[in-house]
């Protein structure tokens, strides 16, 4: 074990009044702690809303042109367009599934509602995660997301009305959660009927034929059927979070600085005072001839302590409250990364940092004659 | 060598101004001519308001005079910099003040310890030449107690031992019984004034106290600025 080279001047002082470094590391540690949830947060969404695009067995995703997402774009497609698309050389299966955004009365509340209506007689759509009842789609029935199932009190076997018609919950998935909405999943037949628009898809879903290339016959589509669009499913999965990122990132962002600026603020006012309150150790500091180096760092150093004490304790409450936090907000889902932690902790040294520069003007106006004052 | 090489400070036309923004200015310290050699004890008295402290100040390189030079140890203050008037007091002046001016989140040795530190020491070192300073004074056995829990003369001893540490050419030391009952305070004052002659260090004490007189080789006492009498020891 390495010990301290020099006497521990800077957390002796900055832990001497316990009370008030608890409270300015409890304050930089709340501000860390809604970071990590807002990280989480956006973690949980970018996951929550292309799990199913990666989830599915399709390869290919086809579109109407200018649409590129599940979520933000619209898309109608022709039947002939899905013929044409099952015979192009290279295709094994091209199976539509249509979006249909509605509404339906639950406990007295209306609720919009996102279902996904996909052909029963093909697997490439159907949620992979079941958790509840059963993946295999009846008519008049409906898969559920998990969140949306808590929220809502639901379970396989209840019923909800939509637009005047009963369905009947047959299972609940996960991985189907976008947090600003959830995906429910009905007959193809069922959806189309809710959205009265005949037999008009949104997205084509596509599989490759063994021994042709994906990315070959990606690019041959693209060529060849110019009328619409195509994507590999790591460009729509990239597609459906960029688009998140458009949506969430601004809000996330300002969130964020507002936080950096108190986590700031709350580390500057402790030092402020602690620098006012031990003018006199500072004024005997450069009496004695402490280098001004010395004395910044001293300052810096006990910021440091603070915002890192501060930060291990917002990262902490973090992992102990998300639970909680998923059980208060079920439709939540929070993916907290270990480089979340390291970004949060690089925030708050810097914000450590930014802390210190007000007690550093402070200190550069304390005289050192002001130790013999009494 | 001729008497210029003993002498520890000198001072000529010596003054400190201060602005008064509700009447005239302020002369703290006017026209002093000063020479104090080194190893001597000198005393500095005089009624509160007399510029003591603003002559200590001056010396201690913590203020700038508005007139006249003050020469340390052979170095002219005046051609030093900010940061080179830091290094100097790190190095070459010892200070001792009525508060003690400890850390109090610091144990004895560690205050001491501090200003080896400060000086470049690192540890193991520093811890060993603190304890050493601590035994010097008698306060060793308390090298590893906080200030608050030492009695008002241990911790005087401890500031003494902080001001010693580095061997510094000048102690100034402002009412270093101020705080101390009659016993404690001559204590500290013929234990700094005894380990400053052992070592031929030169004091400057600024003090009220006419109890410790006798620890001075010379005193001074001073009005209005002004240095009025000099009175050494022997005479």
């Amino acid at each position: 074990m390495r010990f301290a080279r020099k006497v521990p001047l800077a957390r002796r002082m900055a832990l001497r009044d316990r009370g008030r470094f608890l409270i300015t590391a409890g304050g930089v540690g709340f501000a860390v702690m809604l970071m990590m949830f807002l990280l989480g947060v956006l973690e949980g969404v970018r996951k929550g809303a292309t799990q199913y695009i990666a989830d599915c067995q399709a390869v290919i995703w086809a579109c109407e042109i200018n649409s590129s997402n599940l979520l933000r774009s619209s898309s109608f497609l022709e039947p002939e367009d899905g013929r044409e698309l099952a015979a192009f050389p290279g295709v094994r299966e091209a199976t539509g599934i249509v979006r249909v955004f509605t509404k339906a009365e639950i406990h007295g509340r209306q609720k919009t509602l996102l279902i996904f209506g996909i052909d029963p007689t093909s697997s490439l759509a159907v949620p992979s995660r079941i958790i509840q009842g059963t993946q295999k789609l009846g008519p008049g029935e409906l898969i559920l997301d998990r969140a949306f199932a808590v929220k809502n009190g639901l379970k396989p076997g209840d019923s909800l009305d939509i637009q005047h018609r009963k369905f009947r919950i047959a299972g609940v998935s996960e991985g189907t959660n976008a947090v600003i909405i959830q995906f429910l999943f009905g007959r193809l037949d069922d959806a189309q009927e809710l959205l009265e628009i005949g037999e008009v898809v949104s997205f084509f879903l596509l599989t490759v034929k063994e021994g042709f290339d994906a990315a070959e016959v990606l690019r041959d589509l693209k060529l060849k059927v110019p009328a619409l669009s195509f994507f590999s499913k790591e460009e729509f999965i990239q597609n459906n979070k960029d688009e998140l990122k458009m949506g969430v990132l601004p809000i996330f962002w300002t969130i964020a600085i507002l936080g950096s600026i108190i986590g700031a603020a709350v580390i500057a006012l402790m030092l402020y005072g602690s620098v006012l309150e031990r003018r006199l150790d500072y004024a005997l500091l450069k009496s004695i001839g402490t280098p001004q180096r010395d004395l910044v760092l001293l300052v810096i150093r006990q910021s440091l302590l603070a915002s890192s004490a501060g930060c291990v304790f917002g990262i902490l409450a973090a992992g102990l409250l998300a639970p909680f936090l998923l059980w208060l907000v079920p439709e939540l889902t929070l993916a907290i990364r270990p480089d979340a932690a390291i970004l949060i902790l690089a925030g708050s040294l810097f914000v450590g940092l930014a802390g210190s520069w007000a007690p550093i003007q402070k200190l550069s106006r304390i005289y050192p004659m002001e130790v013999f004052r009494g | 060598m001729n008497a210029e090489s003993y002498l520890a400070v000198e001072t000529r036309d010596l003054s400190k101004v201060y602005a008064n923004p509700s009447g005239p200015e302020v002369w703290a310290v006017k026209d002093i001519d000063l020479r104090i050699f080194q190893g001597e004890v000198v005393m500095i008295c005089g009624p509160n308001g007399s510029g003591k402290t603003t002559l200590l100040s001056l010396l201690g390189c913590l203020l700038q005079p508005t007139s006249g030079s003050i020469q340390i140890l052979g170095q002219k203050m005046a051609t030093l910099s900010e940061q080179e008037l830091s290094r100097f007091r790190l190095l070459n002046i010892g200070f001792v003040f009525q508060h003690f001016r400890l850390f109090e989140c610091l144990t004895a040795a560690e205050n001491v310890e501090l200003a080896l530190n400060l000086a470049g020491v690192r540890r193991p070192e520093s811890q060993h030449r603190a304890e050493l300073a601590l035994a010097g004074l008698g306060v060793d056995h308390r090298a590893h107690f906080l200030p608050s829990t030492l009695s008002g003369g241990e911790r005087q001893r401890v500031a003494i031992a902080r001001a010693l540490v580095n061997s510094p050419g000048l102690l100034l030391a402002d009412e270093p019984t101020g705080n101390l009952d009659s016993r404690a305070g001559r204590e500290a004052v013929d234990l700094l004034c005894g380990v400053a002659r052992r070592e031929g260090q030169t004091v400057v004490i600024v003090s009220h106290d006419e109890r410790i007189r006798s620890a001075a080789d010379r005193i001074l006492l001073m009005e209005d600025g002004k240095v009025l009498e000099t009175k050494t020891k022997f005479l």
